[in-house]
């Protein structure tokens, strides 16, 4: 089981709503994130098998329901690490 | 006296008209008479109870390098394929400096899992630097058809050097590069690639990303000297951004009068309003007068993965998780653990992660000296008297965490919504991206799954319908002469395939890249012949060598 702590959830400002898992069209398996912005809007975000597993690590999450209420800097973290 | 009598078939000439029972002659490479054909002929066909169709074209290949030692693209020939057009996605081997090659076969090893033997120079004397002398080097051998693009990364490298991974172009720079892709049209190009999403053997962005609007705008306007096509792979895992490029699109289509059309589009139970948003834009952009066309795969979208690298596939099951993700020594140290194997095993569900991992299809056995490829874990589990999660664990360790496992139809699997998109008349049916990932899954054999799935099965395209998207709708977008159509003086390519088998075979493995490299296929059911400019070039019995595929633009 997990080792890490959970980064404590952000409480003003764009966070993670809810995450699967898609078939990408090159055969890897991808994330799909729902943000839910401050103003109550949403809007989806589909990132890679390795930017994902970046995510996953950098929020110390080993399921997806552990994403739910991260921030989206963590998102953009793990996307520009790319 | 014709070359060829095909009589008595149901001729579905590709332009969406009824089907009608007729004959059709070719001669000298020539459709002559379509529908009543008196004459003698060297070669009579009955085609009876079979469908007379004009060749499919794939308008998404990635055939380059194939091309180059196997002229017949296979098995995209048998499937019915007549024209292909590689060069998608920003990347084709032509123009390319000799001192580049190694730069831009990463990129292609990146994005068709080729072995680096297949680019080395060992599988084909690199004779090229420019489009024309790429064009010349595959024209010896061809059986079929091509319609190339020239990618939008190599113009950039050609022009900028190492400098086109790193920054924008300067005016002197985009000059240069119109200057270099009016003699790449010229010699034969039917348009430019361009990507915003690719990545080359670093996984570091390929060049074509990091050129600015002004850069394709300037492109485009080149494309516009030439009536020719722009395709782009944009921002597909974000719908906000496709939009954007469709919007992009629409106003290049328009400023310069070209055809764009971007790829892929597909369908997911995760986020089921990309398509209606998208397709939403470009019924907009279209009836601003626009051309932009949005490519769809018939096909559903798999999910690959083995233990050797970490995979999201796990990433609902922590402990799986967990393991998947540590260091090799320690991933193979918990597996081969009797404690911590027996909690992976309980924390796959009930009867052994049945329910999980029994429907996984086992795939890229070293040796495979068992049969086990394309089985699946729940099959192989039951013969070895052990549960799937268990299965899935010793292969895994036998082989060194080399399996593959397949979980298959995860996307852009339902046909409910899928086969209305086909049929859309703003959707152009391609993306199969054949010659493409090819370890991981088949790229071949998506238009017989059209006509077995949409058309056979679930009824959402007429089979006029069906052959006008793969035929005369693509040469119309493409803007490829005299083909796509069963009409007199047009070429003869052809295909005779029958109505009530057509469709695509169960994936398998074949060992046929150059430098001992796999990959996966389909073969053909159903297509009984194929013509290419008049010469047969498949028929049931095999290939046939024809070499009568010419450049089509």
């Amino acid at each position: 089981m997990s080792t890490r702590a959970l980064k404590p959830l952000p409480a003003h400002e764009p966070v993670i709503d809810a995450a699967s898992l898609a078939a990408g069209h090159d055969g890897l398996p991808e994330l799909v994130l729902r943000i839910r912005y401050e103003n109550g809007g949403f809007g989806d975000l589909v990132v890679s098998n390795e930017a994902g597993l970046r995510l996953m690590a950098r929020c110390g999450a080993e399921r997806l329901e552990a994403l739910v209420g991260q921030s989206w800097r963590e998102v953009r973290n793990a996307l520009l690490e790319e | 006296m014709y070359d060829y009598l095909i009589k008595n078939g149901l001729i579905v000439d590709g332009s969406g008209l009824p089907a009608y029972k007729g004959d059709l002659a070719i001669a000298d490479g020539r459709i002559v008479a379509v529908g009543g054909a008196r004459g003698e002929a060297r070669t009579v066909i009955d085609a009876s109870g079979k469908v007379v169709a004009p060749g499919f074209i794939d308008p998404h290949t990635h055939f380059d390098a194939q091309l180059l030692w196997d002229g017949e693209a296979r098995p995209a020939l048998s499937h019915g394929i007549t024209t292909v057009v590689p060069g998608n996605c920003s990347l084709s081997l032509a123009p390319l400096r000799a001192a580049d090659r190694e730069a831009l076969s990463g990129m292609f090893r990146q994005i068709e899992e080729l072995p680096k033997e297949s680019l080395d120079g060992s599988a084909f004397e690199w004779t090229w630097e420019d489009f024309e002398g790429y064009l010349t080097a595959i024209k010896r051998g061809l059986s079929m058809n091509v319609a190339p693009l020239v990618g939008h990364s190599v113009i950039r490298l050609w022009v900028m050097g190492d400098a086109a991974q790193h920054r924008a172009a300067t005016e002197a720079e985009k000059s240069q590069m119109q200057a270099l892709l009016r003699q790449c049209l010229a010699a034969g190009a039917v348009g430019l690639s361009t990507s915003y999403v690719d990545v080359d053997a670093n996984l570091h962005p390929v060049p074509s990303r990091f050129a600015h609007s002004d850069e394709l705008d300037a492109l485009a306007a080149v494309l516009g000297e030439y009536g020719r096509v722009l395709q782009v792979v944009p921002e597909f895992y974000n719908t906000d951004i496709t939009i954007a490029r469709v919007d992009q699109l629409a106003e290049l289509s328009l400023k310069y009068n070209i055809a764009t059309t971007f790829s892929p589009l597909f369908d997911s139970a995760n986020t089921p309003e990309n398509v209606p948003r998208v397709m939403a834009r470009v019924r907009e952009q279209v009836a601003r007068g626009a051309r932009v066309w949005p490519q769809v795969q018939t096909r559903p979208i798999d999910i690959s993965f083995c233990f050797d690298m970490p995979s999201l596939f796990f990433a609902g099951n922590p402990p799986w998780f967990h393991v998947m993700r540590s260091p090799r020594d320690e991933k193979l140290a918990s597996l081969r653990d009797a404690t911590r194997r027996a909690r992976l095993i309980d924390a796959a569900g009930p009867n052994g992660g049945d329910a999980w991992l029994g429907g996984l299809t086992v795939r890229l056995v070293p040796g495979d000296n068992e049969g086990l490829e394309g089985r699946t874990l729940r099959e192989v589990a039951a013969a070895r008297g052990q549960s799937a999660a268990e299965t899935m664990i010793d292969l895994s360790l036998q082989h060194d965490l080399k399996v593959h496992f397949l979980a298959a139809n995860r996307g852009h699997e339902v046909a409910d919504r899928v086969g209305p998109l086909l049929a859309d008349p703003h959707v152009h049916i391609g993306a199969s991206d054949g010659g493409a990932h090819i370890c991981s899954f088949s790229t071949y054999g998506d238009t017989g799954y059209l006509f077995s799935k949409f058309v056979r099965e679930t009824g959402a395209l007429s089979i006029e319908a069906a052959v006008k998207k793969i035929t005369l709708d693509t040469a119309n977008i493409w803007g490829i002469r005299n083909r796509g159509l069963l009409q007199a003086g047009y070429a003869a390519d052809v295909v005779v395939f029958d109505p009530d088998t057509i469709d695509r075979g169960e994936e398998r493995a074949v060992h046929d890249v150059p430098g001992g490299g796999m990959r996966y296929v389909r073969d053909s059911i159903g297509v009984e012949a194929v013509f290419v400019n008049g010469a047969l070039a498949y028929d049931s019995s095999g290939y046939k060598g024809a070499r009568s595929g010419t450049i089509v633009v």
